[in-house]
């Protein structure tokens, strides 16, 4: 295949690149200005001006020019670079996911946005991002599909319902992002409308809030409602974004597709998953629903990625489709939890605010008397994530654990407002940290903390679990190094509490208490 | 491969430098606020105590609390002052290792090592020069028969 040139409407991006190079024009007619110079004497110069826009354009074009690319069996090759030429290489085995995005945009051109990853790169950023015509791109994802498809496998579809879709939309939906949009809309449009549009504007949203306050201080009210329109924006942005989801399963390949307004389809190599996450929320946890996330390098990387498998499903349904579409992936039920003792562990996090911006309110209304009615009103909404977070860690204290099937382990715990339950193989482990404080050396307890392969550090944090079940579970527990303890002794020695790894041998088999009770043991 | 402790050497350097660096803070302190009596004292009196609590305390438990080795193809190390930790690195993970050593490390001969796995790194502190070599090989033999 002979090397070919990117979507011409890269020009205009490579056009962008050079756009600093206009300060110059810029900065002449402001010293003209300065100087007191009158609009011929401007246009005396006007050359100059005409020569740095022509220059922009040709360095565009240049760099255009020689931006080339060849896709093979073997792999991409790129080329690119006016007087310093460069040339890469990416094999097609190293390359983990393969992505096409097509922007509304682009649409009316006929462009689409190949972006290539491997685990090379930095972590943030996709590693290749070309802009493509849209057959060559289509037929760059075949020509990597049919290596990794194979006749003898064959292949999984699966299409979610709308009702899910619409589940998953509204997990994924966060207040902040909707209303950092509607925060810059309103300051945005006066500088751009004019400030009588603006005014106009807040002034509408002060009557609407003024009118529905209901006799609550209209403050409050307005953010209330900046709340949940922020959350009603990114709902609606996220159904958009998963509309249309589809996901397919070949003998080495996930294909997952979706999107209405930008269309975005994924090549995931299935032997570089590094996890699963099954996440659930509050409301989805009461709701008896579960979402699939996929972690794989290149995939949910961009801001608005797709980054989940499958949207919220019950748990028996789920693990049909999971099986269906990932049998690799086995969850396990616990074999190591939290005691009931540790129950603490897990709520001081949400205690502390939920008890401290009562009293925090009380006092501010005892010294501001004519601000107590805004202060309570505010105290009751800033008790409502509080509360929320203090529902999730208890929840989280009766569901965390770790359970181990062969080489896949199961992590659960709670990591924000989510509950996680991640699957893990044990070769994508990159570190396992046991981490026992002061206090929980009192009762052989550890937090563990692991590191999975990933670009960016990526650490699943698992609180309070027993030692000496932590280190056989994870095959650090040296019995071959240092010979096995008896039992654990009553105080911890100070002996203990300088070495208190090796202190925690002791032989320990999942389940080995029920087995025990069976056989009369 | 038994478990590795820290040498002696570790903790008298680790102490030279509680040591310089204290001298250092006294020599800014007497230069910054020899005209303010209090703050002169209290300062100095910080810095004293900052020093003993090093001196004393914390890196004496750093060293003994610190011991590596490796344990079904996994690199463990455990460590930590006040919180305890064990750190365990699968082999078949690590990318490369880097052997550091300052110029203050040169006479002890002692050399630190990093562990660059996917994901994550390992930093061992202050290790004899031979048995960071040591480990840099066996990562290497790992790797080789993987």
């Amino acid at each position: 295949m002979p090397q070919q040139r990117t979507h011409f409407i890269s020009l205009f991006q490579m056009i962008w690149r050079f756009l600093f190079l206009l300060i110059f024009p810029a900065a002449r007619g402001f010293l003209t200005a300065l100087t007191g110079g009158n609009v011929s004497e401007w246009l005396d110069g006007a050359w100059k001006d005409i020569l740095i826009i022509a220059a922009i354009l040709i360095l565009a074009f240049a760099q255009w020019w020689n931006l080339r690319y060849r896709w093979d069996s073997s792999g991409l090759s790129l080329r690119r670079g006016v007087l310093f030429q460069r040339r890469l290489f990416i094999p097609a085995q190293q390359i983990i996911t393969m992505s096409l995005t097509r922007p509304f945009y682009l649409k009316p051109v006929g462009g689409v946005v190949l972006r290539v990853d491997t685990w090379a790169g930095a972590g943030s950023t996709t590693d290749i991002a070309l802009t493509l015509p849209r057959r060559a791109a289509l037929a760059i994802l075949a020509n990597r599909q049919r290596h990794l498809q194979q006749a003898d496998f064959s292949p999984r579809e699966y299409h979610p319902k709308g009702l899910y879709i619409a589940c998953l939309a509204a997990i994924l939906s966060s207040s902040f992002a909707g209303v950092i949009f509607f925060a810059t809309f309103i300051s945005q449009t006066g500088s751009l409308l004019g400030q009588e549009f603006a005014d106009r504007i807040t002034g509408t949203f002060e009557q609407i809030t003024r009118a529905i306050a209901w006799g609550i201080p209209p403050a409050t009210v307005a953010v209330a409602y900046l709340i949940v329109f922020g959350w009603l924006y990114s709902f609606a942005r996220n159904l958009i974004r998963h509309k249309n989801f589809v996901v397919r399963r070949w003998k080495h390949e996930l294909l997952i597709e979706s999107g209405v307004i930008t269309n975005r389809s994924y090549s995931i190599r299935l032997d570089q998953i590094n996890y699963i996450d099954i996440r659930q929320s509050l409301v989805t946890k009461l709701l008896g629903l579960y979402s699939v996330f996929v972690n794989a390098v290149g995939y949910g990387k961009e801001k608005n990625d797709i980054s989940a498998m499958i949207p919220a499903n019950p748990w028996p349904r789920l693990q049909r489709h999971l099986h269906f579409l990932l049998p690799e992936f086995v969850s396990s039920p616990r074999q190591v939890k939290p005691n009931p003792g540790s129950i603490f562990r897990f709520l001081l996090d949400p205690l502390i605010p939920t008890v401290s911006i009562p009293v925090v309110g009380w006092v501010m209304a005892m010294l501001f008397p004519s601000w107590a009615d805004f202060t309570y009103s505010i105290v009751w909404m800033a008790m409502v994530p509080c509360l929320w977070f203090l529902s999730v860690r208890l929840l989280d204290y009766l569901s965390s654990g770790i359970g181990r099937q062969g080489d896949i382990f199961t992590l659960r715990y709670s990591r924000g407002n989510q509950l996680h339950t991640v699957i893990l193989p044990k070769s994508r482990i990159s570190q396992v940290i046991l981490r026992q404080s002061p206090i929980q050396a009192f009762d052989r307890r550890c937090d563990v903390l692991i590191d999975s392969l990933s670009e960016q550090k990526t650490r699943h944090h698992l609180r309070n679990l027993d030692i000496a079940q932590v280190m056989e579970l994870f095959d650090c527990n040296e019995t071959a190094v240092v010979p096995q303890l008896g039992r654990h002794k009553p105080l911890i020695s100070p002996t203990e509490f300088l070495h208190p790894f090796p202190h925690y041998l002791r032989r320990w088999g999942p389940f080995g208490k029920k087995q025990n009770k069976k056989t009369g043991g | 491969m038994e478990k590795k402790l820290l040498p002696r050497r570790a903790l008298r350097l680790w102490q030279l430098r509680a040591a310089a660096a204290t001298f250092l803070t006294g020599i800014l302190i007497a230069v910054l606020l020899s005209d303010c009596v209090f703050w002169y004292w209290l300062a100095m009196g910080l810095a004293g105590a900052g020093f003993l609590f090093f001196f004393c305390v914390y890196y004496p438990l750093k060293r003994i609390k610190f011991s590596y080795f490796l344990y079904c193809e996994q690199l463990v190390v455990d460590c930590g002052v006040f919180y305890s930790r064990r750190r365990v690195i699968p082999l078949g993970n690590v990318q490369y290792l880097t052997i550091l050593r300052t110029p203050d490390m040169l006479p002890f001969g002692l050399a630190s090592v990093i562990v660059h796995s996917v994901g994550s790194s390992l930093y061992l502190p202050c290790l004899l020069k031979e048995e960071a070599e040591q480990l840099q090989q066996l990562c290497a033999r790992q790797q080789n028969c993987d």
